[in-house]
């Protein structure tokens, strides 16, 4: 199992008394899915996104990641876990303005272990795949949305991380370019790679192979599905 | 992250904005600029102070009245006159020259209408050669002139020129306190002129044998101060300690005398100036902590601008030591970017500054060990708060943050 979560509850101090953001998931990803998380808006799903992708700590429960404790993590080690077994696409990009393409793919490799000599061969390697090879040298503002986000997909699975968590990615596109970035999420997913996606797209869902949906902070349905289709409304 | 990496992401964040990294650094720059001048001026004034003081003759041991240490009433009745003089030159060894003084100061000197108030040496025959005093024209005091108390007078240069405005002195008659004396030269020189020569004062003085002076001022035989000139000045010590020796003997072991050599008064007036560059530096150093507080300011300033940055850096692996060390050296270049300017700006102040005012520019190496050092100090302290505010952002905050 690649991701196995117990009782996760995550509470937000207001005022005297506290709002549960999650009040007590639990599930599993097996390596290699593609998961779609949905639900409305203040239903836990950018909460969970970021308790799974190490950012924030869960309130209690238990969060293993590749058979590794999250939970009980330092910083130190949640830093490189970030490092090393997640890819983060965000709905923004966040790349970095004043860095290239090139530079910014380059920019997780600096903090982990790899050596300084093979750097730019891999990142420009991450860049080819997604079909940036022309814009190596361009700055974010000197590409459109949907190459910086592929860009940011190319960020994202430069290290070879265990999984790669997508928050709206297409939240920013039209949809030519949201259909471009799926299909090279499909892709990755293709290849072996574990994708969990964030959306409230149906048809952005409608790429995963399983969709968790949320409400109110719990888990309310968890759908697989051995064919592509829609994502099942209530 | 390997420092090497960290050294040229903190030189990226100065190049984004280098006019605002100049700002910030300026006041580290006025800072350090600052305490060079103070030293390298404070330095060069004290040694040409000192080469002066030294140009009269380092190698002279001075033997006053009086003690610094407590000498009881009773055996304060011995004083220094001729004949401790006498024995002082006759029983120390290592001599070049000894000379006696007495001195009178307040004296009316007047030559036709002109009145001016000066100071009477009286001095024994090497007077002038001991005290390095220049003979500017006419002739010193002979032999028989000495023995016989005669009155004649040689006049400082500055009193001469007061009492004549051009024309020559020289064989005229001029009044000391209502006796006449007939003038048979001129002189210059003098620790005391030089300083005075300096600050711009003059020095009114008339020297006339110590024979006459004794008894025309004193009507005894004291003196003012003995003389020693020391052939070598290795032995100073040991003169000094021949003549505190003999002293006492003469003076039936009182101990009512001082004896002091020029190195000690080196010594005195080392301290002083030195004391006094160094409050000055640090006065000048007030505004290099102002300096890092701005620095402190900027960095906050670029700390709230980045947090987007840092949680995105967090969020791929970053850890808070990487954010703290990307922080800290970036205000530890700045500052020392300014420590490096405030130095080149320093010394080219000093330089123009020593060639205006006519004295050697010295900065001494541990003023800018001392600049460099500081700087960096500074850009460590006041960095410290910002880059650990970026350090411990919380990736999720940082992100979200707009």
């Amino acid at each position: 199992m690649l991701i196995s979560l117990r009782d996760i509850i995550k509470e937000y101090p207001m005022g005297e008394s506290s709002v549960k953001a999650l009040a007590g998931v639990s599930f599993d990803i097996s390596e290699g899915e593609f998961v779609a998380v949905m639900g409305p808006s203040g239903s836990g799903k950018s909460t969970l996104m970021n308790i799974l992708g190490c950012l924030d700590r869960p309130t209690s429960g238990e969060y293993k990641l590749a058979g590794r404790l999250v939970s009980s993590m330092g910083d130190k080690e949640l830093a490189h876990t970030r490092n090393r077994d997640i890819g983060f696409v965000f709905q923004a990009f966040n790349l970095l303005p004043r860095l290239t393409a090139l530079e910014n793919v380059m920019l997780p490799m600096s903090y982990g272990l790899v050596p300084a000599s093979s750097r730019r061969s891999r990142a420009e390697e991450a860049l080819g795949a997604l079909g940036l090879s022309d814009k190596l040298h361009n700055k974010p503002k000197q590409m459109s949305g949907g190459e910086q986000q592929r860009v940011a997909i190319a960020r994202a699975l430069v290290l070879h991380p265990k999984m790669i968590l997508a928050d709206e990615p297409t939240g920013n596109l039209d949809s030519k370019n949201s259909d471009d970035i799926m299909r090279a999420l499909s892709r990755l997913n293709e290849q072996g790679r574990t994708v969990v996606l964030v959306t409230h797209e149906k048809d952005v869902a409608a790429y995963a192979g399983r969709c968790l949906r949320f409400r109110d902070g719990r888990l309310v349905g968890d759908t697989v599905k051995p064919e592509r289709g829609q994502c099942d409304e209530d | 992250m390997k420092i090497r990496e960290a050294f040229k992401l903190a030189a990226e964040g100065i190049r984004t904005n280098p006019m605002r990294a100049f700002l910030t650094s300026l006041g580290v720059v006025i800072g350090v600029a600052a305490v060079i001048v103070i030293i390298a001026i404070g330095e060069g004034a004290r040694a040409q102070v000192i080469s002066n003081i030294e140009s009269l003759g380092s190698n002279i041991v001075y033997v006053t009245q009086g003690s610094a240490k407590p000498v009881p009433y009773s055996r304060q009745s011995s004083v220094l006159d001729s004949s401790v003089f006498v024995t002082l030159k006759g029983k120390v060894p290592g001599l070049v020259g000894a000379a006696a003084e007495l001195t009178r100061g307040g004296a009316q000197v007047r030559y036709e209408k002109n009145t001016v108030t000066a100071t009477v040496l009286g001095g024994t025959e090497d007077y002038m050669e001991v005290r390095n005093l220049e003979l500017l024209t006419g002739r010193q005091f002979t032999k028989s002139e000495m023995d016989e108390g005669a009155r004649v007078c040689l006049l400082g240069s500055d009193l001469a020129d007061e009492l004549v405005a051009d024309g020559t002195l020289i064989g005229r008659q001029v009044k000391v306190d209502g006796v006449s004396y007939r003038v048979i030269g001129t002189f210059s020189g003098s620790a005391m002129g030089i300083l005075r020569a300096m600050a711009g004062i003059k020095l009114y003085q008339v020297l006339i044998p110590l024979t006459t002076a004794q008894r025309r001022i004193t009507g005894t035989g004291a003196v003012s101060s003995i003389y020693l000139k020391v052939a070598r000045a290795e032995d100073m010590e040991a003169v000094k300690e021949a003549a505190e020796k003999a002293l006492i003997e003469k003076m039936a072991y009182e101990e009512n005398f001082t004896v002091t050599s020029q190195a000690d008064l080196l010594d005195t007036l080392n301290t002083i100036t030195r004391t006094m560059t160094y409050l000055l530096a640090g006065i000048a150093a007030v505004s290099l902590v102002v300096g890092g507080i701005g620095i402190m300011n900027i960095m906050l300033v670029s700390v709230t601008e980045r947090i987007k940055e840092i949680g995105i850096r967090k969020a791929l692996g970053a850890t808070k030591q990487d954010i703290l060390g990307q922080f800290l050296i970036e205000a530890v270049m700045i500052s020392c970017a300014g420590g490096a300017v405030g130095m080149a700006l320093g010394w080219s102040i000093a330089a123009i500054a020593s060639k205006i005012a006519g004295w050697p520019s010295l900065v001494p190496w541990y003023s800018v060990v001392l600049a460099l050092s500081f700087s960096m100090g500074i850009g460590l302290f006041f960095g410290v708060y910002p880059a650990n505010k970026a350090a411990s952002l919380q990736p999720v905050d940082a992100l979200r943050y707009e």
